[in-house]
């Protein structure tokens, strides 16, 4: 028995891309010569080893090139140049539905898929009443497909796909559809998968809570290529402070060479003693947010937004804030013609769109300013520990005293910033402090 | 190709089965209508054909013997037609099926060119049955029937193969298959008498692809076997598409699931 599941090596993907779908046929007719497509490299030199027990997240933007190597692992498509191999068997649930037939019964189903992939119907009927518990459909495993809704197709494409005992699993991101308790049901699953040392799993997700807990190994994609891997902590910052900063890990590698090779500073710069109103005053060079491309902008003539980022309690410029910890979002405003009466507002929501915060200067009764064409200002909104784990949008608008909600600039949900840490709660925030036991009595 | 259709001999007979059952879901007839389309057919053909324009039929005569010459030329027909044309749209059609699943791609032609074949077998019974009732003698050559319409269903794969191949690149090539498919079968005694052609054109005719198979179906139907010429045609025309279309299959089957 071979530890090594997966060798990958050197898998590159290119996609021809054409302009018109007559250029295909103008290149058949003269044989390749007249060139009429764009190539696409969707992956690019791929190598990876995947050993009984790893867990291995994918993580990257969307078109980083996730789905196109789980594909070409699954073989529903092919490789341009690169080999892999696998021993045993590698099942992937790919997507919605992996495939069923609609007019079908959930059982029906589970039981044509599995001849499909190869496997003997005896040994998928045998397994039928495992999937069956496993999916938890009730009457909904006897009726045809169409009827299911996507939650219910995915647990039963996970269900059985997990049932069938694969040396390999592969999850594409296919679980995010399911509820809160089916999703633990899978996590537990995979966790069950790893730990005797047996199988492994493959898993893309958008969710780092869940790929921190899960995997043993984490690979950022970017542009089809591997941009960083290894432990999934340190990974998977590197990869939200990119999603939120644009910061990628070869800067901060550089940062620290430079720093790392030149002398020591003399202690006084780097303490905090140093002129505060100077850091205060003016934009971070480096840390900034950048605009989420959900973001909705009304700007206007006489004020814009120049910068957004996130300073920790201690003032320094961060790429995500503590869970335990107090922050504040920074941002800083250039005025481009005079606007006397500025009221500066805010607004924090969940990814989901709940509304956590939404306050303006007037409301927080706090002193207008008069600003002069040229002017920049900086405001800053202390925020209390205590939001959940997870990932938030910041809105921001500048209006004046006399009409406090006709918005001289505006951008709706347009940055994004994460808290990060153990999550402590599944809902919207957590305690103030751990909770408290009086011990028992009698 | 082959052995992989082999390997995949179920799930292509289940799918065909329930498509021939579900063709027509939600109809009130249901799959009746499988043999419904072809009667239908049939008596407009006749109508048209034996009070309008009087069929010349070289030795047969009877009212009956135009229908079921008729019949043993629309029945293959339909057959390969169906199988040629839904075989064209079927990798784009069950795009689905490509993108999450490692399945050979002839297997979704394959399994409407069954589908098309058990439909050819039930019109057939059918029709043998009204034969023995208006008088048609019964033959052990009926029972090589199979034959040419194995052949002619081979044909049907090869081309359907090499159209949906060739569709998932271009998809109007199903718009085109529908033209194509009216010109074959006009240009061919099927549902007129090769008597009614001239002669420079009846001898063209014998490179027909299709005609080969359609006169060895008549001609075994009356207890007759076809003449040597026709049994070479009949295997020649699915193997030289089935050379082609492997041929194109191969160069183009990596970039199939990149395009679907």
């Amino acid at each position: 028995m071979s530890d090594t599941l997966i060798t990958a090596s050197g898998l590159s993907k290119r996609f021809k891309i054409y302009e018109k779908p007559t250029g295909r046929l103008a290149e058949w007719a003269t044989f390749g010569s007249a060139v009429r497509h764009r190539d696409f490299w969707a992956l690019r030199d791929f190598s990876f080893d995947v050993k009984r027990g790893q867990c291995i997240g994918i993580i990257g933007a969307n078109g980083a090139g996730k789905s196109t190597l789980l594909r070409i692992l699954s073989g529903t498509l092919a490789a341009t140049s690169g080999t892999f191999a696998i021993e045993g068997r590698l099942l992937s649930l790919l997507e919605l539905g992996t495939g069923f037939n609609p007019n079908l019964s959930g059982r029906v189903n589970v039981l044509h898929t599995a001849e499909l992939l190869g496997y003997s119907p005896a040994y998928a009927a045998e397994k039928l009443s495992i999937i069956e518990t496993f999916a938890d459909l009730g009457e909904f495993f006897d009726l045809p497909l169409r009827m299911y809704s996507s939650g219910m197709q995915v647990r039963l494409g996970f269900a059985m796909f997990a049932s069938l005992d694969p040396e390999i699993l592969v999850v594409d991101e296919a679980l995010a559809v399911g509820d809160a308790s089916f999703q633990r049901k899978c996590f537990r699953h995979m966790e069950k998968m790893t730990e005797d040392q047996s199988r492994a799993v493959l898993l893309v997700a958008h969710d780092m809570v869940s790929i921190q807990k899960l995997c043993s190994h984490v690979i950022w994609l970017d542009h089809g290529k591997i941009r960083l891997q290894g432990e999934p902590k340190p990974v998977v910052e590197a990869y939200m402070k990119f999603m939120f900063t644009g910061q990628g890990p070869e800067h901060e590698e550089s940062a620290k060479a430079q720093a790392s090779g030149l002398p020591e500073p003399d202690g006084q710069s780097l303490a905090p003693s140093r002129d505060q109103n100077a850091t205060r005053n003016t934009i971070p060079e480096t840390g900034l947010l950048v605009r989420s491309n959900a973001a909705l902008l009304y700007p206007g003539e006489s004020v814009e937004l120049v910068a957004m980022w996130i300073e920790d309690h201690t003032g320094r410029v961060t790429a995500s804030a503590a869970v335990d910890q107090p922050f504040s979002i920074c941002y800083a405003l250039r005025f481009k013609q005079p606007v006397p009466n500025a009221v500066f507002g805010v607004r924090v929501s969940t990814i989901r769109g709940e509304l956590l915060v939404a306050t303006n200067t007037l409301m927080m009764s706090q002193p207008v300013g008069q600003y002069e064409a040229g002017q920049t200002e900086i405001v800053r909104w202390p925020m209390k520990p205590g939001l959940s784990v997870g990932e938030y949008f910041i809105s921001c608008g500048v209006s004046t005293v006399e009409h406090p909600y006709q918005f001289l600039t505006r951008e709706v949900d347009a940055y994004r910033f994460a808290v990060d840490g153990v999550s402590r709660s599944g809902a919207l925030c957590t305690l103030a402090d751990m909770p408290q036991l009086g011990g028992a009595s009698t | 190709m082959l052995f992989s259709l082999y390997q995949h001999r179920n799930f292509i007979w289940r799918n065909a089965m329930h498509d021939f059952r579900h063709r027509y879901a939600g109809s009130s007839m249901g799959a009746l209508w499988n043999v419904l389309h072809p009667l239908a057919m049939i008596a407009i053909y006749t109508l048209v054909f034996s009070s309008i324009m009087t069929p010349q039929l070289d030795g047969r005569t009877g009212r009956f013997a135009f229908i079921l010459y008729l019949c043993s030329g629309i029945i293959p027909w339909t057959a390969f037609a169906d199988c040629v044309s839904r075989g064209c749209g079927s990798l784009v059609v069950n795009a689905g099926y490509l993108r999450k699943l490692p399945i050979p791609e002839p297997v979704f032609v394959a399994q409407e060119a069954v589908a098309a074949f058990v439909t050819a077998a039930i019109s057939f019974g059918l029709l043998l049955v009204f034969g023995l009732c208006v008088g048609l003698p019964i033959s052990w050559t009926w029972l090589l029937l199979p034959v040419p319409l194995l052949a002619l269903l081979s044909l049907g794969f090869a081309i359907g193969m090499l159209l949906s191949t060739l569709n998932v690149f271009f998809r109007d090539i199903q718009q085109w298959v529908g033209i194509a498919l009216q010109i074959t079968m006009w240009t061919a005694p099927i549902v007129y008498a090769a008597k009614i052609l001239p002669p420079a054109y009846q001898a063209v005719l014998r490179w027909h692809p299709l005609l080969p198979s359609i006169n060895s179906v008549r001609l075994l139907m009356d207890g007759n076997l076809p003449a040597a010429w026709d049994w070479a045609m009949m295997f020649a025309w699915p193997m030289v598409f089935g050379v082609l279309a492997l041929a194109v299959v191969r160069a183009l089957s990596d970039e199939i699931r990149d395009v679907i």
